[in-house]
């Protein structure tokens, strides 16, 4: 039995669809990130879990149970958001154990509760503080302290680092995780930052407009993602076009321009003279000065080189009239390539995915906005 | 008696539409210093504007008239034998603007709070002087705030009637030259005393009231609709001229006209009451004369009044201004908004004196309980009250973030719970400031009263008693009493609600 | 295209020092970042040279002009900001225009430029769009247009990505290096993001608590950051506490007993040091044994990043070190409790002095 499922959910605001069919299942304990651009209906399904709103049609279940009926105060499911919403007129001792209060439990069993939560954010030396008075980092933590105290098992996080500083979230990311998993709580989490979903995910659920693109672990996301979207948003992708010029076993050779050819995987239906799209993961495209000849090397000229810490980005425009990325590790001893530079990108079959060409055209496929 | 009903009309429009413009002519500046200015006694100005609409109207009235249109005031500097203004049009407009004054100024202030400053500050960067910045870039984005200053303005001037009924007296013009709503009043007393032209009064008031209604709910929802529409000219620009205009030189100029404005047009002959009665104390009159008891009674009277008002508007308006705010009522919401603002713009004589009829009518067994004629006032004034506890309290349960109260509910929170820990405490300040409002317009309302039952004493119709028997000294003692004892609870209200 | 000069700035609200003793100089067509956390000052830098603060101590220039006393809609800069703040009620093309319109420029030759710069920007199609029509990032892309149209040779950008999503942030900056670059601009960037910081700027100026704590170009900052704070603030590091090998080799810092560091530095004698190791300089070591700074451990935590994966290896003495590591460089997928060998070179360990107020002041970044 699934800890939380959802189940042909439709939400309707006025004439826009925020959630178009909508079923996942999540079990107990897993940590599950649901990530896409702003606007896909990430924030409605936690709403709805959170029973804040109540889907037009299907169902939501806890443990097999529908709750489309139960109002959120029933619930016994923690929401966490973006801005921490801590009561302003409240000092954290009386945030953190608002919920106990609410639900008239005994005073001991509410303090103690209380103290634990505070210790566990190492917060408790603030107790009497306002939540004006403290930095972003520490509102997170007793916002999440609050959520915790009465003892939920299911935590809905609203983008919940989205408000701190880009250093400050990739501290408290791991921080975050180890919590919830530490506490045994099946967590959902909402972001549009595919890195952060990429680091602390069982699962990922990708959402585009209203529709979930692909459910997995963050490996077969990145790895095999089942449509050009998901294969650009997470991890972001490379992409060239070009048309199948022979089909042979489980590979294609195609054809990118006159003469130049590469292999890739095949693709179920793959036809002979079908346009197709191949994506390549940057970090799967090698790199190297110069004129150097193979299976799937193409000749490009640097355009333009970026330093970013652990990696080097270079974007090549390839003799096909494409530009790709590639990322390469940062080494500081070896020769760097420079703009102008001509050189040569190549990639090993296996790594590349392919999918049939969007009747939209790849770019349509690809927006975020 | 067309021509006298049509004469009201006419003045009563003149005015209110004189007052709401020179109300947004000296008001609009104000705003701006109280908003955008950086100075230390902000808080003090903050207070003093807020002076005149603590003290009932017809007390302000009186000390206004009394500073213009005697001897004893503004003429005191020049040796004249009369008080300096003798029209009774300026008068009124003067003793209006007084009181409309900080409605139009607090309704501005708060409109541009809510504008970003930084569209300015982006405006600068992009070259434009301050002003041409204010000119193109807030003012466009402030139509909202105006409209409700004019509505705001507009109603209180065309609703007034005590302190016109005072201004009148002493400025000695007849009371048939008034405003409409004086007209009523007047008539409401002809009609009590009985005999064959009671019937036609009765009409005449129906109508007066009637046409008063419509009139106004016309005049404003074009001028919704002009303000709205209407282009401003910012396409033009004159670069050189606006940034002469926007230099300190000019800036300190606008600030002091305001300031001056502020005091000269509104405080001083708000408080010169307190200087004319001293000055009669220090030339004799006494205090020997005076009815205590009647004037007890009075005080008495509006007090209570007051105070149920209050708390039955509180009881029914706060609901009704979540339901508003959360736009839990549908696709009712938009409609019922509109609705509930009516009151507050038609003038409450007017409905003071439909009220008296629809409930006389109902069964001649209610009119002759023996507390009809209070009930009667109670219900008009919690008629014309109601908008004020709706609105404020809606738009400041608006301003608070809805997650707070999903926050309170996925923790284990109930409805009613959410209000009572999240909504109410984060809206007192609010819901504390439109409960004053509402005591002290009940207050210092003089034309309901009248209208609905003339034989009833609040304070305020005591008071127009008092200067019609030409006892103006008493009449001052009563009104400083009046004023003393509303600032007192209304302070300790303020107190307590920032104090909690 | 002018320089800008900065020199002993410092700016205080009431009784809160926001800036102290800020000296740069930023030559002509430099893109700079300032980089730090929320509250560092990086902004209030930003409006001094905008001219919306005046600085209480220090000088600011422009070009060869000295910037006091001018107000900001006559110092010819283009400032962005970073609620985008597009006059929500004239379209794309009217805010774009607003700044010539406003200086009362001739309208042919506004809509001349209005054209060029909205092409420049991509967003030619949509100037009659109103800005809610727009998406951020086009939201943004109109904003800068309409900060560049007057000429200005100065662009100064306050956290300009800050509200736009990840994917939509990584596109823009490179976007807005584009246009600044074929423009030929000085630009000032304010963020706290490292990684934007690291990929568009020819220079980052870290920033804290009001100072100034280096400056360099982004390998500079990130292979050799002079300071802990930097070390820590852009990329991750591994930190380790000990003093140098008394009567050892020169070379070496002690951690605990029996372990030691391998540097390329000579160490001074007697200090209290604090080595930093990049998670990505550690590498696995498949058997080719290399001599120094070798340990062995077992894995505690592993994360699949995409082209890295990150994990976390329990050596001698309970210390903890990240390590990042190619995907590609893995035959069997690690996991938890997999014993490990690793090893880093002595030239990728950086060397620095313990810091006064200790190792949580120093990192802190709130």
């Amino acid at each position: 039995m699934h800890e939380i499922s959802l189940h042909n959910v439709k939400k309707r605001y006025g004439t826009i669809t925020a959630l178009d069919d909508v079923s996942f299942d999540i079990e107990k304990g897993e940590y599950v990130t649901i990530l896409g651009p702003t606007g896909s209906g990430k924030t409605t399904i936690l709403k709805l879990l959170a029973g804040l709103i109540e889907p037009n049609e299907g169902e939501v279940r806890f443990k097999g149970r529908r709750v489309n009926e139960l109002c959120p105060e029933e619930r016994d499911v923690g929401l966490v958001f973006q801005n921490f919403m801590l009561f302003p007129h409240l000092n954290v001792w009386e945030n953190v154990t608002f919920g106990p209060h609410m639900r008239g439990w005994a005073r001991e069993k509410t303090d103690k509760l209380g103290r634990q939560m505070l210790d566990l954010v190492h917060l408790f030396n603030r107790a009497l503080s306002y939540p004006n008075e403290l930095s972003g980092g520490m509102q997170q933590r007793i916002a999440l302290a609050r959520t915790l105290t009465p003892g939920s098992k299911i935590m809905l996080m609203d983008e919940p680092l989205g408000a701190l500083d880009a250093r400050l979230r990739v501290e408290l990311r791991y921080e975050l995780v180890r919590l919830m998993k530490g506490l045994g709580i099946t967590t959902i989490h909402v972001t549009h930052d595919q890195e952060e979903a990429m680091t602390i995910s069982d699962k990922i659920m990708v959402l585009r407009r209203g529709k979930i693109e692909q459910i997995g672990a963050p490996m077969e996301l990145f790895l095999r993602p089942r449509s050009i979207f998901v294969a650009n948003f997470v991890g972001e992708s490379n992409f060239i076009e070009g048309i199948i010029s022979e089909i042979k076993d489980s590979f294609l050779k195609v054809e990118l321009k006159d003469g130049l050819t590469v292999v890739v995987p095949s693709v179920d239906g793959a036809a002979l003279g079908e346009r197709i799209v191949i994506a390549l993961k940057p970090e799967n495209v090698s790199i190297q000065k110069g004129v150097t000849k193979g299976i799937n090397h193409i000749q490009g000229v640097i355009e333009r080189r970026s330093f970013l810490g652990t990696f080097v980005k270079y974007s090549v425009r390839l003799e096909t009239g494409d530009l790709i990325n590639s990322k390469v590790l940062t080494l500081q001893k070896d020769k760097t390539l420079e703009m102008g530079d001509k050189s040569t990108v190549s990639f090993r079959s296996n790594e590349a995915v392919v999918y049939h060409h969007p009747k939209d055209g790849v770019r349509r496929e690809l927006e975020v906005e | 008696m067309i021509s006298t009903i049509s004469n009201g009309i006419m003045t009563s429009f003149k005015l209110a539409g004189a007052v709401t413009i020179i109300d947004f002519i000296a008001g609009l500046p104000m705003a701006w210093l109280l908003n955008r200015g950086h100075f230390k006694g902000r808080r003090y100005l903050d207070t003093l504007i807020d002076l005149p609409l603590v003290v009932p109207t017809s007390a302000l009235g009186f000390s206004v008239a009394l500073f213009w249109a005697t001897p004893g005031g503004f003429a005191f500097f020049f040796n004249s034998p009369t008080g300096a203004i003798t029209s009774s049009f300026i008068l009124l407009m003067l003793v209006h603007v007084a009181f409309s004054y900080p409605y139009m100024v607090r309704t501005l202030s708060a409109s541009l709070e809510e504008i970003d400053i930084t569209y300015e500050i982006a405006g600068r960067t992009l070259g434009a002087s301050p002003l041409t910045a204010i000119r193109t870039i807030t003012l466009p984005l402030f139509r909202g705030g105006i409209v409700s200053g004019t509505i705001l303005s507009f109603g209180r001037s065309i609703s007034e009637t005590g302190a016109t009924v005072l201004a009148l007296s002493i400025v000695g013009a007849s009371q048939a030259d008034g405003t409409a709503p004086v007209l009523i009043a007047g008539w409401r007393k002809l009609i009590n005393e009985g005999g064959s032209m009671a019937e036609k009064y009765i009409t005449a008031s129906a109508f007066t009231s009637v046409l008063l209604i419509i009139l106004a709910l016309v005049l404003l929802t074009l001028v919704m609709i002009i303000i709205k529409k209407f282009k401003l000219p910012i396409k033009k620009v004159w670069p050189a001229q606006e940034k002469m205009l926007s230099g300190r030189i000019f800036k300190y100029l606008r600030d002091a006209s305001s300031n001056i404005f502020l005091i000269l047009a509104v405080l001083i002959p708000a408080f010169f009451i307190f200087i004319f009665f001293f000055r009669g104390l220090a030339q004799g009159n006494s205090l020997a004369g005076i009815d205590l008891a009647g004037f007890l009674n009075s005080l008495f009277a509006s007090f209570l009044i007051a105070s149920i008002v209050t708390v039955v508007n509180m009881g029914l308006g706060i609901p009704m201004a979540i339901l508003i705010a959360r736009k839990k009522a549908g696709t009712v919401t938009q409609p019922l908004d509109v609705l509930i603002n009516i009151p507050m713009i038609i003038p409450s004589t007017a409905l003071g004196f439909s009220l008296g009829l629809f409930w006389s009518g109902i069964g001649g067994g209610l009119s002759s309980l023996a507390n009809a004629d209070f009930l009667l006032i109670v219900l008009a004034h919690i008629a014309f009250t109601y908008p004020f506890i709706v609105r404020t309290v809606s738009s400041a349960i608006s301003d608070i973030d809805i997650s707070f109260e999903e926050a309170a509910r996925t923790l284990g929170a109930n409805p009613l719970q959410v209000f009572r820990k999240i909504i109410f405490p984060l809206a007192k300040p609010s819901i504390m400031a439109g409960a004053i409002m509402m005591f002290a317009r009940s207050l210092g309302e003089t034309g309901a009263t009248l209208a609905v039952a003339s034989t009833a004493v609040t304070t305020p119709v005591y008071i127009v008693k008092l200067v019609n028997e030409n006892a103006l000294f008493e009449a001052a003692l009563a009104c400083i009493i009046l004023i003393g004892i509303s600032y007192i609870i209304l302070m300790g209200l303020r107190r307590l609600s920032s104090g909690k | 295209m002018p320089e800008v000069s900065l020199v002993g700035v410092s700016k205080s609200f009431d009784s809160i020092i926001a800036v102290e003793d800020f000296t740069l100089k930023i030559e002509d067509g430099e893109y700079v970042t300032f980089l730090g956390p929320s509250g560092c000052g990086k902004t209030t830098v930003l409006k001094m040279v905008a001219g919306l603060h005046e600085p209480d101590r220090g000088e600011i220039w422009i070009g060869k002009n000295p910037a006091r006393g001018i107000p900001p809609e006559d110092r010819n800069v283009g400032y962005v900001f970073q609620n985008i703040l597009l006059f929500p009620h004239m379209d794309v093309l009217g805010n774009v225009t607003y700044g010539p319109r406003v200086k009362d420029w001739p309208p042919q030759k506004t809509t001349e430029l209005a054209h060029e710069i909205l092409a420049l920007a991509g967003l030619s199609a949509r100037s009659k769009s109103l800005p809610k029509e727009l998406s951020g990032g086009m939201q943004q892309k109109a904003a800068v247009s309409r900060a560049l149209i007057s000429g200005a040779s100065l662009l100064l950008l306050d956290e300009p990505l800050a509200a736009l999503d990840a994917k939509v942030r990584a596109e823009l900056r490179n976007e807005l290096k584009r246009i600044v670059k074929e423009l030929g601009l000085t630009a000032i960037h304010v963020t706290h993001d490292q990684e934007e910081a690291l990929a568009i700027s020819d220079k980052i100026v870290v920033m804290k608590k009001g100072r100034i704590v280096e400056v360099g170009t982004p390998e500079e900052v990130y292979l050799n950051p002079k300071n802990i704070f930097t070390a820590n603030f852009i990329g991750e590091a591994n930190f380790l506490e000990g003093k140098a090998v008394s009567g050892g080799d020169k070379w070496e810092i002690e951690i605990a007993r029996g372990l030691k560091i391998a540097t390329c530095n000579e160490v001074p004698a007697g200090d209290r040091l604090v080595i930093a190791v990049r998670p990505e300089h550690i590498v696995i070591d498949k058997g080719q044994r290399k001599e120094r700074n070798v340990f062995d451990g077992k894995i505690e935590d592993v994360r699949f990043l995409g082209g890295l994966v990150r994990f976390e290896i329990k050596i001698e003495n309970n210390l903890l070190l990240a390590v990042k590591a190619p995907f590609a460089s893995f035959e069997k997928f690690p996991q938890i409790d997999d014993q490990m060998t690793i090893s880093f070179d002595p030239s990728r360990v950086l060397v620095y002095k313990y810091p006064e107020r200790g190792m949580a002041s120093e990192l802190a970044l709130e």
